[in-house]
């Protein structure tokens, strides 16, 4: 299962896209360096992952919060599982190694659930655009 | 009903100077907040608690980061607490846009914010200082 991105992915917040897109690009990387089996460069690529992710949730909330979205929590424990999740993989790599079942299983968690949530979770964040500006101005 | 600033003293401090810093801006944000409270300026109390809100989210994205990078072990658990303290502050932030500067909200502040926060460095954060030690 390959990461692709699709038009039915873009929420219309230009930010947001962008950040999507440099996410699948990373998730790719991940799994290219995964493929060829060797850890360290494996781990450098979680870590290349993983500060982005936490980069991309975070501005994410910011702009929830800016705009009062009342979905913020659930949205919010929602990127807390994700961001788990990499942790538990960074950790399983690191004490247990590469592994076919391994990779198989993180195509699908990682791949699936990202997809998902930009689908389901995400898009709802175009209803903030929509919304009255907040008069909060940056 | 007057709420004791808060000080940044040696007591709050981890030892790790990016950390101790940002706690430090926190913590003038928290009582720039307390600032506009007492003062009863309803304007400048969205402005301070939107400004302390995307800081302490800044702030502990910052802190998370290091923690996954080093795989510290406390790091889900401390991701939790962060998720509970912001979510907290966000619904004040719904309350005081829809209700004003009530009494509630004051003593919300005082007790799940403020107090929240000085035991949360103190217990939490200052065991971050094992994981530079380890670097």
């Amino acid at each position: 299962m390959e990461i692709e991105w699709t038009e039915d992915l873009e929420t219309g917040i230009g930010i947001v896209d962008d950040q999507h897109r440099e996410l699948f690009g990373r998730i790719r990387h991940f799994f290219a360096a995964a493929d060829r089996r060797d850890p360290d460069v494996t781990l450098q690529t979680v870590d290349y992952l993983a500060e982005y992710v936490i980069e991309h949730f975070n501005a994410e909330e910011a702009i929830m919060i800016k705009h009062s979205y009342e979905g913020f929590p659930a949205h919010r424990d929602q990127h807390s599982g994700f961001i788990k999740n990499i942790y538990r993989v960074k950790q399983t790599i690191v004490f247990e190694g590469l592994s076919d079942e391994l990779i198989q299983k993180l195509r699908c968690d990682l791949i699936d659930w990202l997809v998902n949530h930009i689908q389901v979770s995400d898009k709802q964040l175009a209803d903030i655009q929509q919304k009255e500006v907040s008069r909060y101005k940056w | 009903m007057e709420i004791k600033k808060v000080e940044f003293t040696e007591e709050l401090q981890t030892g790790i100077p990016f950390i101790d810093h940002q706690h430090e801006q926190l913590i003038d944000r928290m009582n720039m907040f307390l600032d506009a409270v007492e003062a009863h300026d309803e304007e400048f109390v969205e402005d301070t608690v939107e400004y302390l809100l995307q800081y302490t989210l800044y702030h502990f994205k910052s802190e998370e980061n290091i923690m996954l990078r080093h795989l510290y072990e406390g790091f889900e658990m401390h991701r939790d607490q962060h998720s509970v303290f912001i979510k907290r502050m966000f619904k004040m932030k719904l309350q005081i846009e829809n209700e004003g500067v009530t009494p509630e909200v004051t003593q919300s502040l005082k007790d799940e914010l403020l107090d929240w926060l000085i035991n949360h460095i103190i217990a939490q954060d200052k065991k971050l200082s094992a994981i530079e030690m380890e670097v």
